[in-house]
């Protein structure tokens, strides 16, 4: 077995892909023979696993090319561009952001750009691009998790509490004020999560938020005080996001 | 003078067309099929079961998706129940105060006392039907509609309709209907 190679100290010039060695086949190895393990186990699950993977990757891919993009192109217009193309793709495969595909979207998208705008705003000096990149991603994949919860929850209430809503449409109650109870349920089901500190994404992306600025450059008084900006305004996002994708759904649904 | 008819209406996965007239002064009852299909039929009085023939007008006016908002506004409605709905997580259905809280039936003058009266004048404590039937009469509609009443409301049904309301029940007891005047049998 070859010595491993001694890690260059962080002065020196940044890794690039010939300096991964072969070794890092053995990765690649370990899932296949979990999934070969799991296909013999529970085929049902190990398909699901595998789907799951690859829809990892492709996020992945994605991010990759919208981080070059953004800081080879070093244009306004790519920015958002590349902001739209990520919200469009990242809801898109999401499994229950394709059955809501046009509320989620939209939510989504104006909550987002509402929110890292702000984030923007509050920059008195570059460097942007860093944080407009993480931001973006961060709270996409964020909001896209919370606003889905949201609707499924409100998908789920709406449809077994049918005679509760023949109950106040018939004594009196207006087509929004029969969905409100079915509002409020989702609502709590999408954004209490994120006040209780469960392992959610609200939670995880912080400190991926506050490695990332410093690893940019940022000094940590910097980075802590542009993540806790960013906190409020995904907390803030959030509510928005659930908001309009709630209104969107009940305004287009046909009451019962 | 109201009257809410069905013009050889047909449910959506029906075969027959109904016809009937009810009117004001009036106690009207749907018997005969399940007690599922004689609700549908009393949904479909109140817009929420889609017709595939005939329709529902009251005083001559069609019901379509766009008025049944306002039709509605005339009527009041009391489920044979009203239960939580889940198991896992059960969803509570709605409470009196709720109902009372709604835009439109603010103006409504009612308290514990005025609620606890009228449950006793419908038939007494003890069955959740009286009080559902309690409050749809407190809210003060001319049409009311009644799913499946208990047999010792009857008499309370009977006397809304001699004072000048629309009352559509849905039963097969024989003592709800020797207080009716109006039998529509489903097909």
């Amino acid at each position: 077995m070859p010595p491993i190679p001694p890690v260059p100290p962080a002065s020196a010039s940044l890794l690039s892909l010939s300096d991964i060695s072969v070794w890092a086949v053995l990765p690649v190895l370990l899932l296949g023979a979990a999934v070969t393990v799991l296909h013999f186990v529970d085929p049902r699950f190990s398909r699901r696993y595998a789907r799951a993977f690859v829809s990892i990757i492709v996020q992945l891919l994605m991010v990759a090319a919208y981080t070059w993009a953004v800081f080879q192109l070093n244009h306004w217009l790519a920015g958002v561009a590349g902001y739209c193309l990520l919200v469009v793709v990242i809801t898109g495969l999401h499994p229950y952001g394709r059955r809501r595909w046009l509320p989620m979207l939209l939510s989504v998208a104006v909550a987002g750009a509402l929110a890292v705008g702000c984030l923007l705003l509050a920059l008195k000096v570059l460097p942007t691009r860093t944080v407009f990149v993480v931001s973006s991603v961060l709270l996409v994949l964020h909001l896209v998790t919370s606003t889905a919860s949201t609707l499924k929850a409100f998908e789920v209430g709406h449809r077994v509490t049918r005679d509760h809503r023949i109950y106040l449409l018939a004594n009196g109650a207006t087509q929004l004020e029969s969905l409100m109870p079915s509002v409020r349920r989702a609502l709590r089901a999408g954004l209490l999560r994120q006040l209780r500190h469960r392992p959610t994404s609200f939670v995880v992306m912080l400190p991926v938020m506050m490695v990332t600025l410093l690893l940019g450059g940022f000094t940590p008084a910097a980075a802590l005080a542009v993540t806790i900006l960013f906190a409020l305004a995904a907390l803030g996002a959030s509510v928005l996001s659930a908001l309009a994708a709630l209104w969107l759904c009940t305004h287009h649904s046909s009451g019962l | 003078m109201m009257q809410l008819e069905l013009n050889n209406a047909t449910l959506y996965d029906g075969q027959t067309a109904l016809s009937m007239t009810a009117a004001t002064g009036l106690l009207t009852c749907f018997t005969g099929g399940t007690p599922l299909g004689r609700r549908r039929w009393l949904h479909a009085l109140m817009g929420f079961e889609p017709l595939t023939g005939g329709y529902v007008c009251l005083d001559g006016e069609p019901l379509t998706p766009q008025s049944a908002p306002q039709f509605r506004r005339l009527m009041a409605y009391a489920p044979v129940c009203l239960e939580p709905v889940g198991e896992l997580y059960p969803v509570e259905p709605p409470t009196v105060e709720q109902v009372f809280h709604l835009r439109r039936n603010r103006e409504q003058p009612i308290s514990n006392a005025i609620l606890a009266e009228e449950v006793r004048r419908v038939g007494g404590s003890g069955d959740p039907r009286f009080q559902l039937i309690a409050v749809a009469s407190l809210l003060g509609t001319p049409i009311v509609l009644v799913d499946d009443p208990p047999v010792a409301s009857v008499s309370y049904l009977r006397a809304l309709a001699d004072g000048g309301r629309l009352v559509v029940v849905a039963s097969d007891e024989a003592a709800v209907h020797d207080a009716c005047h109006l039998i529509v049998p489903i097909p």
